[in-house]
């Protein structure tokens, strides 16, 4: 120590040499801290929880922290920082009202789409993801009917969120076990059905079939007939769910990045299994097989082909699960011969597997 | 004893173990202290704020597990930068000083200035760099202690110190200057 004393210039050393002495210490002032030290921490020790000494630490290392002055920049950049974030937040709070009643095309919708997004994010467990997947798919069908009553088209941006939203109920339905599946499936079909339904009543109501609904109505067809095939084949269930690459991308009001790989919004979930919902209305209008072997009255929808689905929305599950599964349950006395009008069509009708083929058995261009 | 036996045993609160400490730290903090401060009560009084604030840390299960020295210090020297910033400019210590020696008042007047001036030069530092200082001249201690001191690189101690002393050279050597100027 003393060589690196004597590497400095000797002029400050003798100038800092001034401060070496200092006041000796009064012993009984030495010895009265002494008494002070062990008197409070033999007082800590019988008064205070550690839990409580936990906390004054924190508040102490808080508010140390924001009393140091060094590097004051960073600090200062860290609470300014904080106070804009703060100050951001605040100012969402009125945004993020205002965004839950705005409709496709509002300037504030993709801030709903937004919320709904992190908190789905925020939830945890599967049942609570799909409960809120599935309530996201009601609001827009809600969406929709405020919609077409108040005139205003409806954007396809509708229509892939709706299929966003089933799709991420769906795919958290196929994680679960069979005993908790297909009692799930069972719910969702009825809240599809019901949807459907509401959907069916909006297009009643126009006077031109509306090409947007027509799609939202075969979005939730399809996932009808997922979960009556589920309910089946869980495991045929699980694998048609399988996500694809890059499921996780929500689609977003004005998305320009659909794409060659996915060029119809909301259509990428239906890939795997060869239904594809993305049909024009003209091609809708192609009964499918299922349709064909299901609906023989024709007599409802509004442009679009009656199907299996109106029937059956008022209809016990087990006329479903005839129609839609393979292997045939033409003996369910829950079964009516207009909704299943030929046992061979059952036996032969479009159950899980049938949804692995494109509808139609390629017919379609 | 082993410090990180001694500092078990303080987490348990012996007595005996806390007054080993108090005796064995509290001299050299409170030189440490008054170097700074050139006042024996508030010197006192960081000293026992310090040690307080010891308990505390370990009653909340936190404080150090080794290098009780650095910790100390480092508490004494946060002390001594809140003091300075709490205080108005220009406040000195030096009355009581001045009274209690027993040497001529001329002498003690002169040393009380030179030490004065010293000590604002010191407080002109940054903080870092005038612990390094205090630590490395006053205290004896290596770069390497420093380091663990002030929670740096050795590095960035070698790099205080070089900034310290550039800037106490300037400021007590300008200072000097001004004295002696010859007068017109």
């Amino acid at each position: 120590m003393s060589q690196w004393i004597e590497s400095i210039d000797p002029q400050l050393a003798e100038q800092l040499e001034v401060l070496r002495t200092v006041t000796r210490r009064d012993p009984q002032m030495a010895a009265a801290g002494r008494e002070r030290f062990l008197a409070s921490a033999s007082r800590l020790a019988h008064n205070d929880s550690p839990s409580k000494l936990s906390r004054m630490a924190w508040i102490e290392g808080v508010s140390g922290w924001f009393a140091q002055r060094e590097p004051a920049k960073l600090r200062l950049a860290l609470i300014g920082l904080l106070v804009i974030v703060m100050l951001a937040f605040a100012g969402l709070i009125p945004v993020a009202q205002a965004s839950g009643a705005s409709l496709p095309g509002d300037s504030l919708y993709w801030f709903k789409l937004l919320i709904e997004d992190a908190r789905l994010e925020l939830v945890g467990t599967p049942a609570e993801r799909i409960e809120m997947s599935m309530e996201n798919a009601d609001r827009r069908i809600r969406e929709a009917e405020a919609m077409a009553g108040s005139g205003r088209v409806i954007p396809d941006i509708l229509t892939d969120r709706l299929a966003y939203n089933l799709n991420a109920a769906f795919q958290m339905a196929s994680t679960l076990p069979d005993d908790e599946m297909i009692p799930l499936l069972e719910r969702l079909r009825l809240r599809l059905e019901s949807q459907e339904q509401r959907l069916m009543r909006i297009g009643s109501a126009l006077a031109d079939p509306d090409p947007v609904l027509e799609r939202a109505r075969e979005i939730l067809r399809i996932r009808l007939a997922w979960t009556a095939a589920g309910q089946q084949a869980p495991q045929q269930f699980r694998e048609q769910n399988r996500l694809p690459e890059g499921w996780n991308q929500p689609p977003t009001e004005g998305a320009a990045g659909w794409g060659p790989v996915n060029p119809t919004p909301g259509v990428t979930w239906m890939a795997p299994t060869g239904l594809h919902p993305s049909r024009t209305p003209a091609t809708m209008a192609t009964p499918s097989p299922l349709r064909q072997q299901a609906s023989p009255t024709g007599t409802q929808g509004a442009g679009a082909q009656p199907t299996a689905y109106h029937t059956l929305a008022a209809t016990p599950s087990p006329a479903l699960n005839r129609t839609a599964m393979p292997t045939g349950t033409a003996g369910n006395p829950g079964s009516t011969p207009q909704q299943n009008p030929t046992a061979g069509g059952t036996q032969s009708g479009p159950g899980p597997q049938a949804t692995q083929q494109p509808p139609g058995g390629g017919q379609h261009p | 004893m082993d410090e990180s036996q001694l500092l078990a045993r303080a987490r348990q609160n012996d007595p005996e173990a806390l007054g080993e400490i108090y005796d064995a730290y509290s001299p050299r903090l409170y030189a440490y202290a008054c170097r700074m401060l050139g006042d024996a009560q508030t010197s006192e009084e960081c000293v026992g704020d310090t040690f307080y604030r010891f308990l505390h840390s370990l009653r909340s299960g936190m404080g150090p597990n080794t290098h009780l020295k650095a910790y100390l210090y480092r508490t004494a020297h946060n002390w001594v930068t809140d003091y300075y910033r709490r205080q108005p400019a220009g406040i000195s210590a030096l009355s009581e000083e001045l009274a209690a020696e027993q040497t001529a008042p001329e002498t003690l007047a002169s040393q009380a200035i030179e030490q004065e001036r010293v000590r604002a030069a010191l407080l002109s530092l940054t903080p870092d760099q005038r612990q390094v200082i205090l630590l490395k001249f006053y205290e004896g201690w290596e770069n390497e202690m420093i380091a663990d001191a002030l929670h740096k690189p050795l590095g960035a101690v070698k790099s205080l110190q070089h900034r310290a002393l550039a800037a106490l050279r300037r400021r007590l050597h300008s200072e000097v200057e001004i004295l002696y100027e010859p007068m017109d």
